[in-house]
């Protein structure tokens, strides 16, 4: 039984600090894109373009994390074999 | 020269979201061809949702970011803001869906997530070993 209440933490656990790391990390992009935006206006297209691409990238870690969280929860290799275990 | 160069650099990065557009598919295909090597539909079926739902995304957050640029309005940030929290319920229902219903193959669906971090990683070699510098 410990095995899953173990594998609620570690998915609640791991979405937490994946998605603390990927909001820091947005929230500082974004905050340097649009003061570049406010020093130099037509850089605008320039910065759009590479914002989108580091907001892609930066995003991808917090679905990654809850990729891990989901298959942690919902599709966990070692559930029989546990299950198993305790029915011996 | 200068003034040419920058130019240059200019159209390239202007062109860049196109060029990462039709990369993404490209890239997409290239991971169907490799999974099919598994022979097992699971693993095709989960390059390809994954695949499938990082460009959807990638697509809308372009939208997204490009309507509320070009208008920079209270009303268009709150619009931003808005898209910015339907699109992450809608990856999240997806990738719940893929997962728990659909019961796709994890591996494949991270490989096919990749997609759009493999493209930028490409991108960013290709101008790291192409771009001259003066």
């Amino acid at each position: 039984m410990e095995f899953f209440a173990w594998c609620v933490m570690a998915a609640g656990i791991g979405m937490g600090l994946g998605s603390f790391g990927t909001g820091i990390g947005q929230g500082l992009a974004i905050q340097k894109a649009v003061e570049g935006v406010a020093r130099n206006p037509g850089a605008s297209g320039k910065i759009l373009t590479t914002m989108m691409i580091g907001l892609a990238m930066i995003e991808s870690l917090a679905i990654y994390v809850f990729v891990v969280a989901m298959i942690i929860l919902f599709a966990n290799p070692f559930t029989d074999k546990v299950v198993e275990l305790l029915a011996k | 020269m200068m003034t040419t160069t920058k130019q240059v650099e200019t159209d390239r990065d202007e062109q860049l979201p196109r060029q990462l557009a039709i990369r993404n598919w490209v890239i997409l295909c290239a991971l169907l061809i490799l999974s099919l090597l598994w022979h097992s539909k699971a693993v095709t079926l989960g390059v390809l949702a994954g695949g499938l739902t990082a460009i959807v995304g990638f697509y809308w957050l372009h939208h997204a970011l490009v309507k509320t640029l070009k208008n920079p309005t209270s009303f268009a940030a709150r619009g931003f803001k808005h898209s910015y929290f339907v699109r992450l319920g809608a990856l999240a229902a997806t990738l719940v869906v893929l997962i728990v219903v659909l019961k796709v193959n994890p591996l494949g669906l991270a490989v096919g997530l990749s997609t759009v971090i493999l493209n930028i990683l490409c991108v960013a070699i290709e101008r790291s070993m192409f771009t001259r510098r003066p």
